[in-house]
């Protein structure tokens, strides 16, 4: 409720920055609400952005849970698309019945590994996460941009980008939502990644595991007292946070791209965190905010082509503002049921 | 009688709710100059919010404060200040690395210009020889050189006081004092109120420590359930009386006897267990045995060792260092054992640091209740949590050690202290273990949960289990143990039997005086 009056806070406080810069705001709105809902198509463009922020949120939101910070999503997500990708190029006749499956666990399997090696660091020597996934983002970096440009470069496009992979990996034939938003990127692993927000908050909430998570990330010393043991959880944690950033591989390559785009990611590690913020850490409520923020990516990007005044940079500082006033109205101390009380008292 | 020519200050009808709780309901009392007045109830009855609102942190919703004769409000603690009301809080708020006379001045020169600020070295040096002046007038020596951060508490209780007289406080409040010092600083400390007494101010003390009440206070006023039940003179009264009207009923005694069958298998065997760390020897040659059926006491003060002995007994695979000896738990070595395996094996403990060592404070109480026995199969089904059995059980244990309120969806670091604690003793005892690890079970908690506390350890005795008490107030260590460990740098002093109990003997080994 608050993160949610904090983003309406920061979409007007956009349209006043945008009126400085020279916009008409209703102009700016109309422009985002079209972008974002206007059609069918710009709704599954939304969806398909909102899919990928719902696997880093939820990438964000594990680690937090065990009292860590996941800044490795950027990373964690290039690595495993890149390896899809590599593994869709290099092994192309695997059956198609096969195919996706398998792709999956290359994407789970290789983000895991990108989650696991900061997991056990911290876990076994202490090493802090923060520094040491920023680290395997940059290397993660440099390591697809080595691959698409030399051995995965495509033969005959002018962009980096890798090959096709086997057409036997991709949803397509039997994926209902790319049939329904047809044209559009959305696609199968949408229903994923609603799937795995479900099932994170089941595992947190209402598994043994899950409660032994929560009370290391609240307070390590008294999970200690109570025989619940850091070490393993802690690895454990970020491999799943690497696992699910890695998922968003499913939505890039399996369901829609088909190859390794250089640059695929506007940050969706990144945003990821806000996300997870947002929904102050409900694995539920990331659906929702993932939704939001996926609206905004895609409006934002289409405020660049639609206005005059208002460029991709530009869209991104309206973006850190609304994620800025969402942190900002989570820490004023609003009390909801007193505003209630009060209404009902005027009524 | 009182004195009414000598009254300083009046409560009159002073009412304050909060929601639905009525903290302080129609409050009269009277305080006279130059007296120590103590007020005392259990947690929770009243006695922080009359204080606050003569502070000026609330507001009364009815009723006056008559200060020297005259009606005053307060309405902010700063108006308070003015008036000469100076309060130090439990928990006091010290700013670590600055020295202890900067702390002192950052305090003072709040409404300061830029100009004025060039004469702040001066003003420095001026506040130094005020406060040498003041700390040398009332014995309360400070290194004002030395960083807030290196300082004792009892030295930053000093600091706080001597930041009140210099703010020239005439009436100052202390709440729970002496919660933080130990007994030979309470003694050294008391005589410096008294001083203070002597120099014509006026305390106000708020407390539980009724021995303490007895001990210092010339005046008392008794609170219960937002109530004065008693305000008068400090003669006549005893430690039973002012009990009972803290309590509203007589205190019962908890009668203990040892329960310990003769030559039966002792429980926990420690032998010669000793503990390096960083070239220090944390422990050395310790020997403790506890048998079935008794409650075993370790004395000592604070910082000889305990901590290190009840995290080898509890969680040893969490410590770095040199364990050597054995600790055997029904005759199983435990000194390399996991932490869950230790609590399968029938060890609770009941830890000495609640907020960081016992609870979740951000979680419910159901969460809680599961912390410490989520490896349970009642509770652990197919990895699931048996919702349901956790829910009941909660309940349970909220109505038999009596947590209030009976919310089991409130966070439980919104609970007063004593009930988190109340609440904890119930969750270990309820899990019925073979050994109960008890340290500091009582720290922070009112007289009524003491009471029941203590009975919940001796009801273990007399279904054959056991309880090693650790304790820093020897009191409690004496009225409940059937034996008696006196721990010194990490040794042990002395094993005293209940025939041999002597509190000055036991106080002299625990400072290191008799060997």
């Amino acid at each position: 409720m608050k993160s949610f009056l904090g983003f309406l806070f920061g979409v007007f406080l956009c349209l006043i920055l945008s009126l400085f810069a020279g916009e008409s705001p209703t102009h700016v709105l109309m422009v985002l609400l079209k972008s974002a809902f206007g059609s069918k198509y710009d709704l599954g463009l939304t969806l398909f952005y909102t899919t990928s922020l719902i696997f880093t949120g939820l990438s964000v939101c594990i680690a937090f849970y065990a009292g860590m910070f996941n800044i490795g999503a950027e990373g964690q997500l290039i690595i495993a698309t890149l390896a899809t990708a590599a593994v869709g190029i290099l092994f192309p006749n695997v059956p198609s019945s096969l195919a996706p499956l398998f792709g999956i666990g290359v994407a789970i399997i290789t983000g895991g590994l990108w989650g696991f090696i900061p997991g056990i660091l911290k876990a076994k020597r202490g090493s802090h996460e923060v520094i040491i996934t920023m680290m395997m983002n940059f290397i993660a970096a440099g390591i697809a941009s080595y691959y698409v440009v030399g051995a995965l470069k495509s033969t005959t496009s002018q962009n980096p980008e890798s090959e096709m992979v086997s057409p036997n990996y991709l949803f397509k034939s039997f994926d209902p939502i790319s049939q329904f938003f047809q044209d559009s990127p959305a696609n199968l692993s949408l229903l994923i990644a609603i799937f795995l927000a479900v099932a994170l908050h089941f595992f947190l909430f209402r598994s043994i595991k899950g409660f032994e998570i929560r009370a290391l990330g609240q307070n390590e010393e008294a999970a200690s007292v109570a025989g619940i043991s850091g070490v393993q959880l802690k690895t454990l944690c970020m491999t799943l946070a690497g696992a699910f950033a890695g998922l968003v591989a499913t939505n890039e390559i399996l369901g829609s791209a088909g190859k390794f785009q250089l640059g695929f990611s506007p940050e969706y590690g990144f945003i990821g965190i806000a996300v997870a913020l947002m929904a102050r850490n409900r694995p539920l409520r990331i659906i929702f905010t993932a939704f939001l923020f996926g609206a905004l990516q895609k409006g934002a990007s289409d405020l660049d082509l639609e206005t005059n005044a208002i460029t991709r940079d530009f869209a991104k500082i309206l973006q850190a503002v609304i994620i800025l006033s969402v942190i900002s109205f989570a820490l004023i101390p609003l009390n909801f049921e007193k505003v209630k009380k009060w209404i009902k008292k005027q009524a | 009688m009182l004195d009414h020519s000598k009254v300083l200050l009046e409560f009159k009808n002073i009412s304050k709710t909060f929601g639905s709780v009525q903290a302080n309901a129609n409050v009269t009392f009277q305080i006279q100059a130059g007296s120590i007045h103590a007020i005392v109830g259990e947690n929770g009855a009243g006695k922080s919010t009359i204080m606050k609102i003569l502070f000026g942190l609330y507001q009364p919703d009815q009723g006056k404060i008559i200060l020297r004769g005259k009606s005053a409000t307060i309405s902010s603690p700063s108006i308070a200040k003015q008036l000469g009301i100076g309060m130090v809080h439990q928990h006091f708020m010290l700013a670590g690395p600055l020295i202890a006379l900067d702390h002192i001045f950052l305090d003072e020169r709040t409404d300061e210009n830029l100009f004025f600020s060039l004469l702040a070295p001066l003003k420095r040096k001026k506040l130094y020889g005020e406060l040498n002046y003041l700390s040398q007038k009332y014995r309360m020596p400070v290194p004002w050189n030395k960083k807030i951060q290196d300082l004792s508490v009892g030295i930053h209780q000093r600091i706080e006081i001597l930041k009140l007289l210099h703010n020239q406080s005439e009436i100052l409040i202390l709440d729970e004092p002496t919660a933080v010092l130990t007994p030979q600083e309470v003694e050294e400390f008391f005589k410096q109120l008294r001083a203070l007494k002597a120099a014509g101010k006026t305390i106000i003390i708020i407390t539980h420590k009724l021995k303490e009440v007895l001990a210092l206070a010339d005046q008392v006023t008794v609170m219960r359930q937002g109530k004065v039940t008693h305000s008068g003179s400090i003669q006549d009264q005893t430690i039973e009386s002012l009990s009972e009207l803290m309590i509203g009923r007589k205190l019962q005694h908890t009668e203990h006897s040892s329960q310990r069958i003769q030559n039966s298998k002792s429980i926990l065997s420690i032998k010669n267990l000793s503990y390096n760390h960083n070239g220090l020897s944390h422990l050395s040659d310790v020997s403790i045995e506890v048998y079935p059926g008794e409650i075993v006491g370790i004395a000592g003060v604070e910082g000889n060792g305990q901590s290190e002995l009840l995290q080898i007994l509890t969680r040893p695979q969490s410590i770095s260092g040199k364990i050597s000896g054995s600790a055997q738990l029904k005759g199983v070595e435990i000194s390399m054992t996991p932490a869950h395996q230790i609590r399968e094996l029938g060890l609770n403990y009941l830890a000495e640091d609640r907020i960081h060592q016992a609870i979740l404070t951000e979680s419910p109480a159901p969460d809680n209740y599961l912390l410490g026995q989520q490896w349970r199969s009642d509770f652990k089904k197919n990895g699931l949590i048996q919702t349901d059995l956790l829910l009941a059980k909660t309940k349970k244990g909220f109505e038999d050690f009596d947590v209030r309120p009976r919310d089991l969806s409130l966070p439980l670091g919104k609970f007063s202290g004593g009930n988190q604690q109340k609440f904890v003793v119930g969750r270990e005892i309820e899990q019925n273990p073979d050994l109960l690890i008890a340290a500091q079970p009582t720290r922070g908690v009112d007289i009524g949960a003491t009471e029941s506390i203590h009975q919940a350890l001796i009801d273990l005795t007399k279904k054959q289990k056991s309880v090693l008490l650790v304790s820093s107030d020897l009191d409690e260590t004496l009225k409940l143990s059937d034996r008696i460990y006196v721990i010194f740098r990490g040794k042990i002093a002395a094993e005293l039997k209940s025939t041999e109990f002597d509190e000055n003997r036991i106080g002299c080994l625990m400072g290191g005086l008799v060997q």
